[in-house]
């Protein structure tokens, strides 16, 4: 490199940095509470709850088969640091915020540097990736996604030096970044399995200077590693999603498509997301395309034909070219494809709207502009055109770096804008906080982000609960505005028993948070003051004076705990008496129940969602001996959902004595039954399995490359 | 059999020349039959339904400008089948605005002369942003042959950012009658009828001849392929001037700026010939990046001027470009490949 160029490149280097510390400051340097849209924050007791095993049942939304189980990792680190007695500030920081900031660039400038020796090149080309529109709109509140963008460069650079070295230990090192990813977030690492393979098929045909037979056998053993090693270390919950009865991918994979009318084929070439507008973030409505967007594809494709006997571009050229048509999703050309690739390819379905593909846009265009400012770099040396090379380069460095201007001025907002906790909700929390047993909050119309979610207070939300568990008992086409249904809700018969059934025991109205720009109300298109003045009419209702001027905290005070008995079928049409029974939350997928002196059928009552893998066993339990032995637990047929769509069972002390081992009750001089008895989500065992079998593999994972680095090392010296 | 023996096999059919100047041909005229017919089933949606254009005469009101809260688009036309139950009109497509700012606009026909309308509806302009030439249905009128009938499209909240105007484009006036399964199951003489009425009105939109010739392209150029002219017109010109690719160029030109046809097969039977076309000129994928690129900076032109329709076919057609370009760079470097594994 000329000594001008050196300076050149140090000069971007500088500038590059210098933007994006800025832009990023609040992330790096400050340790200010951040939340917006869809990320919300964890709170101490919960977080220290997290240091546990991977638990397949979750307490959200009335208890839940795990929605998000690859999580568990980044939720586990979350647990250990909220322990050890770091702030949730901090945390997700360390989880979230600092790898995508100070990750996503190098990641990506190491893989573009493995295509050319230009570092300009690889700079620039890594701009395109890290400052893309779709990348920043999800930053402000998708971080899982991001966070997983933000690695898949590192598995690509690891897969490619995979099948180049021929090494083994490569592959173990792109399966781990394989999995993180899938950690984040299990699309992202689909889609970059799915580039993996691709590359491998097309290192087969085109790459490699081997026929596609020899090449294939030569190969095969490491291109699969990469892929096995998330398998297998992803088993504690690909192990009872597999086993379980049913699970989150019925109600994932069985979603309409969505968002059609903000995609289409100019947004997605020139790699602009439909939301973009460069200043404050407006969700949901469609900005237009400056005419600057073009630019970048322009170069991309040019760069493409200059350096049309490079097949590495040529296969970037291919991956820009699927992610331009598939994220048009379901618009023209060929509309229909979309639609049959999401009904009939395993896994598409997941994508229910196609704002996901930017990413192979963003990750293809990043290497085929870096190779266009490569081209230029080797052949416009001299004359005019060397000055032109310069021009062009910071030209597009600069409509990258362009985009990180509402950054830059805050107008951004978002996540990039530090949030205060309204004292009102410190108060809320600490009022719910200091009691001690079981039962749920219901917030109406929607949850706060500052009210607290524990284990024991889990929350609730109105605004979700009449689309899943209460469906059945309201009709949102009945009514104009949602606010009217939720407040008609209330109004029915039979609710005060779904929230006593549902152990709910506060009903709250939170405030509207425009400081933290979280006024939800809006789209419920009714004022907090309509939520309350209805809310104070219901007798069953109690209004309680927790010190709060705006969040009204409304208390039921006949809510039924977490688990109790009746003596007759629970129902939804009248009150029946029940009796509170002792038990110990050993997780939220295992409880120990006891039982004393049931003489006759009884009715044991679990107020979480109906699951069909909810099961009892009678007397001493052993999670490893449920999973080889069909009749360990009690059988299904005593299992039922209840009027309220949670899980009942039915006690009887007749079948206890003819079929349960003698020593796993005690049969009382009145001939009743004393026992105890294990509530347990059978899909649990599954997971301890996976997570065995993860953990001996992570051994010899590390067993190996500890060898094979200390070997090297030998060789070496 | 080995795949040389095949390839060699097929080289011989090929060459025949009752093959080349009767089979092939044959062929591709089929072709065109069934994929014209094809296209005309689909352009309605089904065989059973007839498309009758009118003109721009039948707006008795369609103002220039986009329709603005309270203002009307009102026209009429003379029925000449029974059974009428859509009234398709061609609205311009603008660059896309927010749900929630779009307009609202009420639909409604009646019979000309009486004071009560059959039929009204509300709908949102999004909706026509997908579907141009936007079919109001209705419960069908059986007998509404030789008569008059006027509709009102009215905008509820219509301003000059969310309104809408009638295309430009033909069609824009289109009534269509659903024919009773009942009449192609009693008389082979009625499904004559109707195939003949279904090919002459069909051939009145614009769409559909459109399509129809590019279906006949492949058979028109191999008809100049196997003659004594193509020397002079496959191999004139290899720069600009190549009179072939400039030839090809007109119909994705045509296509952007005045048809903004939604028959995806054009693309495909395009980007087939257009690859052919450079294979047999021996052409780099030069001219497949030149034209790509072209349409792609051309795109920001049409956006400027709020004109989605054009600029999103001219990304379309840009796109398509891109990938016979890449396809051309892919097959060089499998050849390259397959040279090295000989060499």
């Amino acid at each position: 490199m000329k000594k001008i160029d050196k300076i050149f490149f140090f000069t971007i280097v500088l500038i590059i940095i210098a933007t994006h510390l800025y832009a990023y400051r609040v992330w790096i340097f400050s340790a200010d509470v951040l939340t917006h849209g869809d990320w919300f924050l964890s709170f101490p007791s919960y977080s220290k709850s997290l240091l546990s095993i991977p638990i397949m049942w979750k307490s959200y939304s009335g208890g839940v088969m795990d929605l998000t189980p690859p999580f568990y990792v980044f939720l586990l680190l979350e647990g250990i640091l909220s322990n050890i007695g770091i702030s949730y500030a901090h945390i997700q920081r360390i989880t979230f915020m600092w790898p995508i900031a100070l990750l996503t660039l190098p990641f990506t400038f190491l893989l573009i540097r493995s295509f050319t020796k230009n570092p300009i090149a690889a700079l620039v080309g890594a701009t395109v990736y890290t400052y893309n529109t779709y990348f920043l709109v999800i930053q402000s509140g998708h971080l899982t996604m991001m966070t997983a963008f933000a690695l898949a460069p590192l598995f690509l650079l690891l897969f490619r030096t995979t099948l180049d070295k021929n090494k083994i230990f490569y592959g173990l090192l792109a399966g781990l970044a394989a999995f993180l990813m899938s950690v984040y977030e299990f699309r992202a690492f689909y889609m970059a399995v799915a580039i993996a393979g691709f590359y491998y098929i097309y290192y087969l045909s085109i790459i490699s200077d081997r026929k596609i037979s020899k090449a294939f056998g030569a190969t095969w053993k490491l291109a699969i590693i990469p892929i096995l090693v998330p398998i297998i270390l992803n088993l504690y919950w690909i192990l009872p999603f597999i086993f379980a009865t049913s699970s989150i991918g019925n109600a994932v994979f069985s979603r309409e498509l969505f968002g059609k009318e903000f995609y289409d084929i100019i947004k997605s070439t020139t790699i602009f997301h439909p939301f973009w507008n460069n200043s404050k973030y407006l969700p949901f409505i469609t900005q237009p395309i400056p005419f600057y967007f073009f630019i970048l594809p322009f170069f991309a494709f040019l760069g493409l034909y200059l350096n049309k006997r490079n097949k590495y571009v040529l296969f970037f050229g291919l991956i820009s070219l699927l992610g331009i048509f598939l994220t048009k999703q379901n618009n023209p050309p060929f509309p229909d494809i979309y639609m049959w690739l999401y009904t009939h390819i395993p896994g598409f379905a997941a994508f229910r709207e196609a704002s996901k593909f930017y990413f192979l846009i963003a990750l293809g265009y990043s290497v085929l502009i870096g190779m266009f400012v490569d081209w230029i770099w080797m052949n416009w040396k001299n004359g005019k055109l060397k000055l032109t090379k310069y021009i062009i380069t910071f030209l597009i460095l600069l409509l990258s770096l362009w985009n990180l201007k509402p950054l830059i001025t805050g107008e951004y907002g978002t996540l990039f804008t530090p949030r205060k906790i309204p004292n009102e909700y410190i108060v809320l929390n600490d009022y719910i906080d200091k009691q001690h047993e079981f039962f749920r909050t219901l917030w109406v119309p929607a949850d706060s982000r500052w009210g607290a979610h524990t284990n024991l207070h889990p929350k609730l939300a109105i605004a979700n609960t009449v689309t899943s568990n209460w469906k059945d008992f309201t009709n949102a086409s009945a009514y104009q505005a949602l606010g009217d249904q939720f407040i008609d809700f209330f109004k029915k018969d039979n609710s005060p028993m779904l929230l006593d059934q549902t152990s709910i025991k506060y009903v709250i109205v939170p405030l509207d948070d425009t400081k933290n720009d979280d006024n939800f109300f809006v789209h419920f298109l009714k004022p907090p003051n309509n939520y309350i003045n209805s809310l104070n009419k219901l007798t069953y209702l109690k209004r309680v004076d927790i010190n709060t001027k705006q969040i009204a905290v409304f208390e039921n005070k006949s809510y039924r705990p977490h688990i109790y008995i009746t003596a007759s079928k629970e129902t939804i049409k009248r009150p029946l008496p029940y009796e509170r029974i002792e038990f110990t939350t050993v997780s939220q997928s295992e409880y120990r129940v006891q039982l004393k002196n049931i003489s006759k059928p009884t009715y044991l009552h679990f107020t979480d969602t109906y699951h069909p893998d909810w099961r009892i066993k009678i007397g001493n339990f052993n999670w490893y001996a449920s999973l080889f032995n069909k009749s360990y637990f009690a059988p299904n047929n005593f299992h039922y959902k209840n009027d309220v769509n949670l899980n009942s069972f039915l006690i009887d002390p007749e079948y206890i004595k003819k079929h349960v081992n003698k020593g796993d009750y005690k049969i009382n001089s009145d001939d009743s039954v004393d026992t105890i008895i294990t509530l347990y989500f059978s899909p649990q065992s599954h997971s301890q399995v996976g997570l065995i079998l993860a953990i001996l593999f992570i051994l010899f994972m590390i067993h190996y490359m500890v060898k094979y680095v200390y070997e090297n090392y030998k060789k070496q010296n | 059999m080995s795949m040389k023996t095949t390839k060699n096999k097929i080289n011989i059919f090929l060459r025949k020349r009752i093959v080349r100047v009767f089979t092939i041909p044959a062929a591709l005229l089929l072709m065109w039959a069934i994929l014209t017919l094809w296209y005309m089933v689909s352009y309605d949606n089904s065989f059973l339904i007839l498309s009758h254009t009118h003109s721009i005469e039948n707006f008795t009101n369609a103002p220039n400008e986009r329709l603005e809260k309270g203002k009307k688009i009102t026209g009429s036309f003379v029925a000449p089948e029974n059974n009428l139950g859509i009234v398709s009109i061609r609205f311009g497509k603008y660059v896309r605005i927010p749900y929630k700012d779009e307009d609202t606009l009420v639909f409604r026909i009646r019979r000309s002369g009486q004071d009560k309308w059959y039929y009204e509806n509300r709908y949102r302009s999004g909706t026509m942003y997908d579907v141009p030439l936007f079919p109001f249905g209705f419960p069908v009128i059986n007998d509404s042959k030789n008569k008059k009938y006027e509709f009102e499209l009215i905008s509820l909240n219509g301003n000059n950012k969310n309104g809408l105007k009638v295309s430009q484009r033909q069609p824009i006036l289109v009534s269509k009658y659903q024919i009773p399964k009942s009449l192609l199951n009693s008389d082979k003489k009625e499904f004559a009828l109707l195939l003949g009425k279904k090919i002459y009105t069909s051939f009145k939109i614009v769409d559909i001849w459109f399509s129809s010739l590019m279906y006949i392209l492949p058979l028109f150029l191999y008809l100049i392929h196997i003659s004594r002219f193509k020397k002079r017109i496959f191999y004139y010109g290899m720069g600009f001037d190549n009179i072939i690719l400039l030839f090809l160029l007109m119909p994705a030109l045509f296509d952007t700026v005045f048809l903004q046809s939604s028959d995806d097969l054009l693309y495909i039977i395009y980007i087939v010939i257009w690859l052919i076309i450079v294979k047999i000129q021996k052409q780099t994928s030069k001219y497949s990046y030149l034209f790509g690129l072209i349409f792609l900076i051309i795109t920001p032109w049409f956006l400027l001027r709020n004109n989605a329709a054009v600029a999103l076919k001219a990304t379309s057609w840009a796109y398509m470009f891109l990938v016979a370009g890449t396809i051309q760079i892919l097959i060089e470097s499998k050849l390259r490949k397959k040279k090295y594994e000989k060499s």
